[in-house]
């Protein structure tokens, strides 16, 4: 596919409509129409990608700061990828102290990144709710890319996208398995479908359920066993041990014991039911390798799908009608 | 000394239970009350203030104040903090020991209770530190604490987690007679939360504190009370669950006292809704349920005293990521319009039971001779306007403290004359110093 086709076909699936947000802090900033958006670019980008083109220029001339204030590697590398084959300069800023700790005001921080001219800001930062607050501080489109246990929306998005291929528009009944608690990907994933209309379930121990999740029309089973009859699809959560979740339980051997998902388990769900992880997965603790190895497993497809749903929503932000206001 | 007569308004006396509210004539002299009554006939006053559909009541006593000074003048000093308690109406105000140097000994009491003179515009009082630099470890001179003026005595329990200190400081407090004061809270229980637990932390992805952080200090103290019953109070109560257990222990007849803030009687975690660091203070802002029992427990007496709890900051310390901000709020100047707007206004709280809850409590709480609105008393007066309506603007404060949630709300009532030790301080509304 030329980029001139890539053009012809996005504009087609577009059909000159905007994302209702200027950034992308929260799924509950996102409309149902706002979805369906960004997934149709997102299949359009990813066919251009499997038809074998990488690169095009949609977005030559357009700057993408990765800002990131916390270990990453995966998320940092498929943004800035993402922005690398739209053909938008892309820098990456990594900011070890708080801005607070420098003696900064978030405002300051603002500042300073917004006279780097960036059309979009891609944020990583470990406090929850950094990227809202400085959404409202920069001219650039703000993306979060996960804050503290708050949330992480292109993460659930591509887990829609890989599961839309797979079931098309079903209402799924689907479980999570484990740390919801510190998961700021289960934090996403569940705004997103409950918008959908998904029978949410989770399976974990009393230590690491959110307070008041019922609110987000999620069933909790303490037994793993009893929470996967009538399953579609099954999410393992990692347990957070970098966000101190480690004591959380008494030890990983009897987690995995009690909530790992294994054949037998797996076994108890749908037939065709899917397994679903945001990786990077612990193997034989999250998941035993026979399932992360099983034909239903999606883990590598959602990995494939970071890409294209990145491009989409790099590419409706950045070519956005509207712009933001001068916010100093 | 000038004469000052305060003509023609609705004096508010709590401890005058036959005619608490009655329109009636002040005449001040060499500093004290010298008369109360209707139609006083006092002509050549050197100062006649018209108090005409105003309320006079006894000056303000805010047991619960971060002066900040000594250490960090940079967020408010003793003479701002002066400045901001007389335009809210309150003459006596409280420090809390917690500054740098921590006030544990006599010379940091003296100091404070000597700039407070300095200043000389509202009174300025001081808590003492239970434990040496607030380390929770060793009990602080507290005997000596006492002798140079320091009004109470701060068991500060995110410190002080262990019940054997505080069974010490029980008896060694009853020895001489000294109050003790205590934000109960379990710092095992909290563990790193920065707001409270429940539906609202859930949706931010922030760490929650639990009600029983709280309940469980409240809880365990009252048991140790009842072996050592020794005058005790609980600071600015958060939990129903608190409410509960003071309302029992106090009808069981211990020598138990407790306030709450004016933020936790209006706002909950609803408040931090979009990260707002304003509303992060501790004990944090708790559900509707609480409030509400919060308010049952100010109209029923077992909450004895509103406090501001005032905490200024820097801007800088709550203009980051929510988790880090600087807990604590401003609030000398905003203490009477908030709590008069909730309780008297939209409760309908009787004037006497309101101003007790400001006045001759706390006074009697922190063994002041202040809060007192009768002839021969002291005459520290403020003068309300009861329907002012105003808007709450942060950036119009005479306290060093921006730190508010309550920027753009409207409330009723404004000082608008206050008087300390007889002298004018306050008067339409501007300070005369």
């Amino acid at each position: 596919m030329t980029t001139a086709n890539l053009l012809a076909e996005l504009k087609k699936t577009r059909k000159a409509k905007n994302l209702s947000n200027l950034d992308l802090i929260s799924v509950e900033n996102i409309t149902l129409d706002d979805l369906e958006l960004i997934l149709a670019v997102a299949r359009v980008f990813k066919k251009f990608i499997t038809d074998g083109a990488k690169k095009c220029d949609l977005l030559k001339g357009k700057t993408i700061v990765n800002f990131f204030n916390e270990n990453s590697t995966r998320t940092r590398s498929s943004f800035e990828l993402a922005g690398k084959h739209l053909g938008a300069d892309v820098i990456n800023l990594a900011g070890s102290a708080s801005s607070g700790k420098k003696g900064e005001t978030l405002g300051d921080s603002a500042r300073t990144l917004d006279a780097l001219n960036a059309d979009i800001l891609i944020i990583r930062d470990a406090n929850s709710g950094a990227a809202f607050q400085l959404s409202s501080l920069v001219r650039a489109s703000v993306v979060n890319a996960g804050d503290g246990w708050h949330e992480h929306p292109t993460q659930a998005l591509l887990e829609l996208l890989t599961l839309r291929e797979k079931f098309g528009n079903k209402k799924l009944t689907y479980l999570f398995v484990g740390d919801a608690l510190h998961s700021r990907v289960f934090g996403s994933q569940v705004r997103l479908y409950q918008k959908l209309g998904f029978e949410l379930r989770l399976a974990a121990p009393q230590t690491l359920i959110p307070k008041g999740v019922e609110n987000w029309g999620v069933k909790v089973f303490y037994k793993i066993e009893d929470a996967l009859p009538g399953c579609d699809a099954i999410h393992a959560i990692r347990l957070q041990t970098e966000r101190a979740a480690g004591k959380f339980v008494a030890t990983g051997r009897e987690y995995s014991k009690n909530y790992c998902l294994n054949l037998p388990r797996v076994a108890l769900a749908k037939k065709d039911a899917v397994i679903l992880h945001a990786g990077p997965v612990i193997r034989e603790f999250d998941l035993r390798t026979e399932v992360l190895e099983s034909p239903n497993c999606l883990v590598q497809q959602m990995v494939e799908n970071g890409l294209p749903i990145r491009m989409a929503v790099e590419w409706l932000l950045a070519t956005n009608k509207t712009k933001k206001k001068q916010p100093w | 000394m000038k004469t000052i007569l305060i003509q023609n308004g609705q004096v508010v006396n709590p401890a005058n239970k036959r005619n608490s509210v009655r329109v009636a004539d002040i005449f001040i002299r060499d500093g004290k009350i010298a008369k109360i009554k209707a139609n006083l006939d006092r002509p050549g006053a050197d100062i006649v203030l018209n108090a005409k559909g105003k309320l006079v009541t006894a000056g303000l006593v805010d047991m619960h104040v971060h002066l900040r000074e000594p250490g960090r003048e940079d967020k408010e000093t003793i003479a701002t903090a002066s400045r901001a308690a007389a335009l809210g109406g309150i003459t006596t105000i409280l420090g809390m020991p917690n500054t740098n140097p921590t006030i544990d000994n006599q010379t940091t009491v003296k100091f404070v209770l000597e700039k407070g003179r300095e200043a000389g515009i509202v009174n300025v009082l001081t808590a003492g530190s239970l434990t040496k630099k607030m380390e929770g470890h060793e009990l602080a001179e507290i005997w000596e604490m006492r002798e140079a003026g320091a009004s109470m005595i701060i068991d500060d329990c995110a410190e002080t987690s262990g019940m054997g200190l505080r069974k010490l400081a029980l008896e060694y407090c009853q020895t001489f007679g000294m109050p003790i004061l205590t934000h109960p809270e379990d710092a095992d229980l909290k563990d790193g939360a920065v707001m409270n637990e429940g539906w609202m932390a859930t949706q931010l992805g922030l760490p929650g504190s639990p009600t029983t952080t709280e309940a469980l200090v409240v809880a365990r103290t009252i048991e140790l009370l009842r072996e050592t019953p020794t005058p005790y109070h609980f600071t600015h109560v958060s939990t129903g669950r608190s409410v509960e257990l003071i309302r029992a222990a106090k009808k069981s007849g211990l020598p138990i006292t407790a306030d709450t803030t004016a933020h936790h009687l209006l706002l909950t975690d609803a408040a931090c809704a979009n990260y707002c660091t304003a509303a992060k203070v501790d004990p944090p802002l708790r559900s509707e349920a609480d409030r509400q029992q919060l308010i049952a427990g100010i109209l029923d007496s077992t909450l004895d005293a509103l406090i501001s709890d005032h905490a200024p900051h820097l801007l800088v310390e709550k203009f980051v990521p929510f988790a880090e901000a600087a807990v604590g709020i401003t609030g000398l100047e905003t203490l009477f319009a908030l709590t008069f707007s909730e309780l008297v206004k939209k409760h309908k709280m009787s004037l006497e039971d309101f101003f007790a809850k400001l006045t001759i409590n706390p006074a009697k709480i922190i063994r002041s001779d202040r809060g007192r609105i009768e002839e021969g008393a002291i005459a520290d007066l403020s003068i309300f306007d009861p329907n002012m309506e105003w808007i709450i603007d942060k950036n119009k404060f005479a306290s060093k403290g921006r730190n508010t949630p309550f920027h753009g709300r409207k409330v009723f009532g404004k000082a608008t004359d206050v008087l300390v030790g007889g002298a004018l301080m306050v008067r339409k509304g501007e300070l005369q110093k």
